[in-house]
């Protein structure tokens, strides 16, 4: 059973070892097995920070909590395939075309049923205040092709996942 | 009275049946090597079955519509009619150049995309997305990619860029 919102600390710092879960269904890989870009969305960055690309935090769940009701807005997703990424390998910074730099970074952003939940935000480098900074599609894109191929499956009890590939 | 200017239509078999009775043994096995040949080459031209595959991805699309928004358990907008009517067109135009691709799929943007596999580590995604965007995205199994917009290049350009990608071209060497 996930951890509520109330039940976790959202000041507590990203370890650089701390591992961001996310789930796809098996049609999102292709033939390979590989976690596909267009499963993952930035067009979001135009909305507001809190629809950036979504993802679970180890320290507060584990990964078969990726694939609950409660964290994937009430769809059943059990059958789902759990893959992660270390948060020091997030790529950063991301330089557009331009030469204008973006940074980007995990944000905790708990949700009542599910406190784990977290985005992986953007903003322009060097801005201390780390406001929100929309970036431009070849970003964007970059930074869906470097997040794809850092994703790892996960075993999970009763999935078949080949272990050569797998973090944990 | 009827009017004889015009034939009646006339059923296959039976012009099949009066050509096999006015037929020579030459002739008739003209007949029998052409059909064969007609036959092999459906059958193994790869060029045709990629075609037939790619026009089975279009009419599939039409599949995408009745997708709700959620569909990937995190909140993304299902296609828009707009964006698989672009797609379709994106489709055709690479049928056209014979590249195939692996499948298509709804994309987390919103909107639709088109995937490929190419040589070692070379991979596109082609989308269409609900805001009008469409672009192909270039990239590898190390993390590089290329963003080249679809509608305000040339698409003979574009294709033959997708095409040498797909063929291997590393992302470094191609041109920015």
């Amino acid at each position: 059973m996930p951890l509520r919102q109330d039940e976790v600390d959202d000041q507590r710092a990203f370890d650089p070892a701390e591992l961001l879960y996310r789930r796809v269904s098996r049609e999102g890989l292709n033939a390979n097995g590989e976690f596909l870009p267009s499963e993952l969305n930035t067009i979001s960055f135009n909305e507001g920070i809190d629809s950036a690309p979504s993802v679970l935090r180890s320290l507060f769940c584990e990964p078969e909590d990726v694939i609950a009701a409660e964290c994937a807005n009430g769809k059943d997703v059990s059958n789902w395939r759990v893959f992660a990424l270390v948060v020091n390998d997030l790529p950063s910074p991301i330089v557009a075309g331009d030469g204008k730099s973006f940074d980007v970074f995990p944000l905790h952003r708990p949700l009542p049923m599910c406190g784990a939940h977290s985005v992986i935000a953007s903003c322009a480098t060097g801005d201390l205040t780390r406001a929100y900074a929309p970036p431009p599609r070849s970003v964007r894109n970059a930074l869906r092709a470097k997040l794809a191929s850092l994703l790892k499956p996960i075993e999970i009890a009763g999935q078949n996942v080949a272990a050569s590939e797998s973090i944990a | 009275m009827p009017s004889y200017a015009v034939s009646p239509p006339q059923q296959r078999m039976s012009i099949a049946d009066t050509l096999r009775r006015t037929a020579t043994p030459g002739s008739n096995s003209f007949y029998l090597r052409e059909a064969e040949r007609a036959y092999r080459s459906r059958t193994f031209s790869q060029f045709h079955t990629n075609r037939i595959f790619v026009y089975g991805l279009i009419s599939g699309l039409n599949q995408l519509m009745s997708l709700q928004s959620n569909w990937n358990s995190y909140g993304s907008a299902a296609p828009s009619p707009e964006s698989i009517i672009a797609a379709k067109h994106m489709l055709e135009s690479l049928a056209g150049e014979a590249l195939t691709p692996d499948n298509v799929r709804p994309s987390a943007e919103g909107g639709v995309a088109i995937i490929f596999s190419g040589a070692g580590k070379n991979r596109a995604i082609v989308e269409s997305l609900n805001d009008n965007e469409q672009f192909i995205m270039l990239y590898d199994l190390d993390g590089s990619s290329r963003t080249i917009d679809w509608a305000q290049n040339d698409e003979t350009e574009l294709l033959s860029i997708l095409r040498n990608h797909l063929q291997g071209v590393p992302l470094a060497a191609a041109p920015r």
